[in-house]
């Protein structure tokens, strides 16, 4: 039985309500999901409360992850977005804390990993676009449209380079949500696949002398999977950049 | 009094150099925590002796109190806030080309973001172009005109994106 549960990676994934809430056919329930994000929100908010009230002139642990954490996507947004993109400083700063924390958060064992659902992924993908298309539209009106119109190109081609441009700006969304949704649903799949596999091996008999080689695998994964979930918070934040960038200078 | 130049004079640059420090530290930051302005007089306390070191800034060089014993205490402290100024630059610079290193394409990390990038935009472009063919389709009763035409066009989407990213991986405006 133990062996049999263990062999369903999937199972992970399944939100379960813990606070159900029915309100006129919406099912609101406060799920598993939800407690994550609570809790994932809760340690973001608290690395930033803390790392500041400290306000020492040579910072102590806590001060230098935040003052780092400010830095680094400082820096980013500088480098892909000018300047001026600093004023979206909250926006990608938010995120990518969120991001990160949840990413990490999901590897702790017996906890949920909210980044692997498309949903939750897509969700943050579409918040960056509209705050792209929103803002473009208000700082250039239609000049905005001169994203999908390159210049240099000859009219005969125009109409299917306008086109391209369109379909790969709506695929943004798509790529950006399922890059990190895809990342996390298979990282967490393998670690598991990988782990119950130590477990049926100690189950069959003699077989039991490599079980310890997927137990390494798995200890080879973890590591891995904190690379990937570091990588794919800063991928998020940087394309993320990228794309408001577009909003800021739509000509380029 | 060293080389012409008395201690309360010495002590004076001392302290000018120190507010410059902690006035320059401030302007850095402060436009990026504007409502941390409450917090300032913590934050920025007088600098003591301590506190410079820790910051590993040096001291005015003897040599310089050396070099222009006649000139004004003016003069040797802009010297030193420009020599300040450059190291400082300087090490804005190299903290953002570490920052771009980092996690940039060099490593591991960076070749596997960047090939997973590839794939998604790739794969993307082409779903996104199947999809508004076959919805228009449904919508025109044109079935299957408008999905081929749609899938070649998302195709060809995705190679744009692929090489935007091979020409700009991450730099400034992929367009």
């Amino acid at each position: 039985m133990a062996a049999e549960q263990g062999i369903d990676p999937i199972h992970q994934f399944r939100i379960e309500p813990i606070i159900p809430i029915h309100i006129g056919g919406l099912d609101l329930s406060f799920t598993n999901s939800s407690l994550f994000m609570v809790i994932v929100l809760g340690l973001a908010c608290a690395l930033m409360i803390l790392g500041t009230s400290g306000n020492a002139l040579v910072p102590g642990k806590i001060q230098s992850a935040a003052e780092m954490s400010y830095e680094f996507v400082g820096n980013m947004i500088k480098q892909t977005a000018g300047t001026e993109g600093m004023r979206f400083f909250p926006f990608v700063f938010a995120l990518f804390m969120f991001v990160i924390f949840s990413n990490i958060v999901g590897l702790v064992p017996y906890s949920f990993a909210v980044t692997s659902q498309i949903v939750v992924t897509f969700a943050l993908a579409i918040l960056v676009i509209a705050v792209v298309i929103i803002y473009g539209v208000m700082r250039h009106g239609t000049h905005f449209l001169k994203l999908f119109v390159p210049s240099g190109v000859s009219p005969l081609l125009l109409p299917f380079i306008v086109l391209i441009e369109v379909i790969s700006f709506v695929a943004r969304p798509i790529s950006l949500s399922v890059r990190l949704f895809a990342n996390m649903l298979a990282g967490h799949i393998t670690l598991k696949v990988f782990g119950a596999f130590v477990a049926s091996l100690l189950g069959a008999g003699a077989f039991a002398v490599i079980a310890p080689l997927p137990l390494a695998m798995t200890v080879i994964l973890t590591g891995f999977e904190l690379l990937v979930a570091v990588l794919q918070a800063y991928v998020f934040a940087i394309l993320t950049c990228v794309y408001l960038n577009d909003a800021i200078h739509p000509g380029h | 009094m060293i080389d012409g130049v008395t201690l309360p004079e010495i002590a004076n640059a001392h302290s000018q150099y120190a507010k410059a420090l902690t006035s320059r530290y401030f302007i850095r930051n402060a436009p990026l925590w504007p409502n941390l302005d409450t917090r300032a007089p913590r934050l920025y306390k007088p600098a003591q002796s301590g506190d410079v070191e820790a910051l590993a800034l040096s001291a005015p060089r003897e040599s310089d109190l050396a070099e222009q014993p006649n000139q004004d205490d003016d003069a040797a402290l802009h010297a030193r806030l420009a020599r300040l100024s450059t190291s400082l630059d300087a090490q804005d610079q190299a903290s953002s080309d570490k920052a771009k290193t980092d996690l940039g394409n060099n490593t591991l990390g960076g070749a596997m973001s960047l090939g997973f990038r590839v794939l998604t935009e790739f794969v993307a472009g082409i779903v996104v172009g199947a999809l508004i063919g076959w919805q228009l389709d449904v919508w025109l009763k044109t079935s299957p005109i408008l999905l081929i035409v749609f899938l070649t066009l998302g195709t060809a989407a995705g190679f744009w994106n692929v090489y935007r990213i091979a020409v700009k991986p991450t730099g400034r405006g992929p367009l």
